[in-house]
């Protein structure tokens, strides 16, 4: 397995190297692919740690629309449904869980793309050593002898480039899955029905949101009610 | 014999590492044709072990290519047959 990966890497490489004669116009030709490859990975670097940033921030978002679930457990006891307050702090306790789980794999994304910062750093050391190189060979060029080493370090510089590839590829799809994780979570929490609420509990969602509704509605009539009194005088005065 | 840890760089084994590493090599092939996941996770596992404990780095400056390439740490079965190719490790 270990060989077959490898020759899947170098290929690509290899085939660059076949079509031209002069290495010494390789050289710089390469040199200049590697260093617009290596642009390309610092843009991806920059782009996947933006994207777990926000999903560090929609794990914070989604943490903080668990006491949503306490509110309408307190609503539901205050008005004598223990069925109802049950309900709701069922459903705490499952989206609690889910809402961990994804804040877990959140984290983990950040040691994953400390690593992917350290391979960035070899690869523009690489990148460097390359330039360096290239000139000395190209000083020291005489057709036959020359092909080998600059083989030699052209493909040593692709198998880095492809797999610093690769390293990045994965960590977008990663935050891929883990950002629609996230949303389909926090539609859950907006719409209040969760996986489990096959059996029936739906019909005590309902009755969570009526109530839930009704102690806005009576809340809400009462600040109306204060705020009157305390404006008709002030309007008055305006 | 210089060897490859995907995203993490290159090492220089000797003989000895190598042999070794060949035996875990026919094991991971074994779990991956078995679609064992938990002995693929665990021989891979190992397989980074030995090449940090015993290869040598390979220095920043040097430009070399691999004989072989270990995939990432925390890669799944099914990432790596995507890796190598659609028709899985073992063809036919």
């Amino acid at each position: 397995m270990l060989k077959r990966l490898s020759a899947i890497f170098q290929a690509k490489a290899n085939k660059a190297l076949d079509h031209l004669e002069d290495p010494r116009e390789m050289l710089d030709l390469s040199y200049e692919k590697q260093v617009t490859m290596l642009r390309d990975v610092k843009r991806g670097i920059v782009e996947v740690t933006a994207a777990r940033r926000r999903l560090e921030l929609q794990a914070d978002e989604l943490r903080g629309k668990l006491p949503t679930f306490d509110a309408q457990a307190a609503q539901a006891l205050k008005s004598g449904r223990e069925d109802l307050a049950r309900a709701a702090l069922e459903r705490k306790a499952s989206t609690q869980a889910q809402v961990d789980g994804f804040g877990a794999q959140v984290a983990s994304l950040r040691s994953e793309q400390d690593q992917l910062v350290a391979a960035e750093q070899r690869l523009q050391a690489k990148v460097d050593a390359f330039r360096t190189k290239k000139e000395v060979m190209k000083a020291q060029y005489t057709a036959a002898k020359a092909t080998v080493r600059v083989g030699e370090a052209v493909t040593g510089l692709s198998e880095e480039m492809a797999d610093m590839g690769y390293a990045i590829q994965r960590a977008e799809d990663k935050t891929a899955q883990l950002k629609s994780r996230g949303a389909a979570i926090h539609e859950l929490l907006e719409s209040g029905v969760l996986e489990d609420s096959l059996d029936g509990s739906t019909a005590l969602d309902r009755e969570l949101d009526a109530l839930g509704r009704a102690a806005s509605v009576d809340a809400e009539l009462e600040r109306l009610r204060a705020q009157l009194n305390t404006e008709t005088p002030k309007e008055v005065l305006q | 014999m210089i060897v490859r840890l995907m995203g993490e760089g290159q090492w220089t084994i000797d003989d000895t590492l190598r042999a070794e590493l060949n035996a875990i090599d026919s094991e991971l092939d074994a779990d991956v044709s078995a679609g064992d996941s938990a002995g693929f996770a665990r021989h891979l596992a190992a397989m980074h072990d030995l090449v940090h404990a015993r290869g040598l780095p390979v220095t920043i400056d040097e430009l070399v290519p691999s004989d072989a390439l270990v995939p990432p740490r925390d890669i799944s079965i099914e990432e790596l047959r995507e890796l190598i190719g659609k028709e899985g490790l073992i063809p036919g």
